[in-house]
């Protein structure tokens, strides 16, 4: 465990700066996900380096977001609230075009995804990157699982804006 | 006909859209994964702990794994074979906290009246060396007699604890821990008795060529593993010094 520390420190101290932006916190995040990673043992022992890489940067990412959330700093993370304006608008799955995402290349992907808000980057990272549910993301920022099915549509619909942005400017380059 | 033909349609578009949603999810999942691997290696040496925060991180780690030992110790260990033998080390135990005079005095004097009835018992070992302390070593008492051969391999200021190694890959494994916390010491399907080590009440358990010892001192818990015949491990137990 001691080396696994070693290992990982770096990583989970810049996962959870990233989100709390606070060198204090963060300290105390890494100290909280070592403290999880060490209950649950069984689960680390059976991951290859890359999966258990990926591992604990979730453990702290969650970590992280319940930390800020339960400080309520929700003004990092003021629209994730259970906004009747969100949940009401016609933010509708089927009405998105995945044809976008789909075709688009991983670079393309890539440079879009890190063009988002950060707020939108780390929704779609719990969905996607992390393969949460949508009640385990609402769980986490503490909203109703709707809100999260509205917001995280707004950010797909964004991200299709980015990849649009990324391709006409790469078309114009050639 | 046209019925089944326009549901069988109906079918495989909607297993179409799955598998183009999948495809969706998958192409963002690699390049989330891409990010961080980019993230990962391009990361500059400040953006990690502080030297305190890594120590107290170090602290918590060690205290939660202790507390998981003593939690699988209770549960596995204790119940097979270790009940009355744990009862005897927390009988002396609560009998040493509770002594009036210095307990370090009385311990040395014990220790003096025992060396001097055994003097046989000093000669035995297969010969070896009196040790430095390591200068990374932060704990209160250490070993003072290493059987030959063993080298210093490892030293964790931090958890006390200190390794040597010969050329076989045996090793000495000498550790200190507060007497609040507890070990997992192993007796399951293990030869277990009780001996003393400088005045002391110690169990001594031997299992598949290793011996293991334990025993209190006026603060500490102290540990000693050896991949040696019984005689060199209790050797080695008892040129245990405080060297504080």
């Amino acid at each position: 465990m001691t080396n696994l520390f070693w290992d990982y420190q770096a990583l989970m101290y810049r996962t959870a700066y990233r989100i709390t932006r606070e060198h204090q916190s963060a300290e105390d995040l890494v100290q909280e996900t070592c403290m999880s990673l060490i209950d649950h043992l069984d689960v680390v022992k059976r991951l290859d380096s890359n999966r258990l890489r990926s591992y604990i940067a979730s453990v702290t990412r969650n970590l992280s977001i319940n930390y800020v959330v339960k400080r309520k700093r929700r003004s990092r993370y003021s629209f994730l609230t259970d906004d009747p304006d969100v949940l009401n608008s016609k933010a509708d799955d089927e009405e998105v075009d995945s044809g976008l995402i789909r075709e688009a290349e991983i670079e393309t992907l890539k440079t879009a995804l890190q063009a988002l808000s950060e707020k939108e980057r780390l929704l779609l990272e719990l969905k996607y990157g992390d393969e949460k549910s949508n009640a385990e993301i609402a769980r986490i920022f503490a909203i109703k699982a709707d809100s999260v099915r509205s917001y995280l549509t707004k950010a797909r619909r964004h991200l299709q804006e980015k990849i649009n942005e990324e391709n006409k400017r790469t078309a114009g380059r050639q | 006909m046209k019925k089944t033909s326009a549901r069988q349609d109906a079918n495989e578009t909607s297993l179409t859209e799955d598998l183009y949603r999948e495809l969706e999810a998958l192409k963002i999942r690699i390049a989330f994964a891409e990010i961080h691997e980019a993230e990962w290696n391009s990361a500059s040496p400040n953006q990690q702990l502080s030297d305190e925060g890594k120590r107290r991180v170090l602290k918590a780690i060690d205290k939660r794994l202790r507390r998981r030992k003593y939690v699988h110790f209770a549960k596995t260990t204790l119940p097979k074979a270790g009940r009355i033998a744990a009862a005897v080390l927390s009988v002396f135990f609560i009998g040493l906290t509770a002594a009036v005079a210095s307990v370090r005095s009385v311990r040395v004097s014990v220790l003096n009246f025992i060396m001097g009835i055994e003097e046989a018992y000093t000669e035995l070992g297969v010969g070896g060396e009196m040790r430095d302390v390591p200068s990374e070593w932060q704990g209160e008492c250490y070993p003072t007699y290493i059987p030959e051969g063993f080298t210093l391999d490892y030293v964790d200021p931090i958890f006390a604890e200190a390794q040597y190694a010969n050329s076989s890959g045996q090793r000495i494994i000498f550790k200190e821990y507060e007497l609040s916390e507890y070990t997992n010491f192993d007796t399951e399907d293990s030869s277990v008795s009780t001996i003393a080590i400088q005045g002391a009440e110690a169990l001594i358990s031997e299992k598949d060529g290793r011996v293991s010892i334990i025993w209190a001192t006026d603060d500490h818990y102290l540990l000693l593993r050896c991949d040696t015949p019984r005689e060199t491990a209790i050797q080695i137990a008892e040129s245990v010094t405080n060297v504080k």
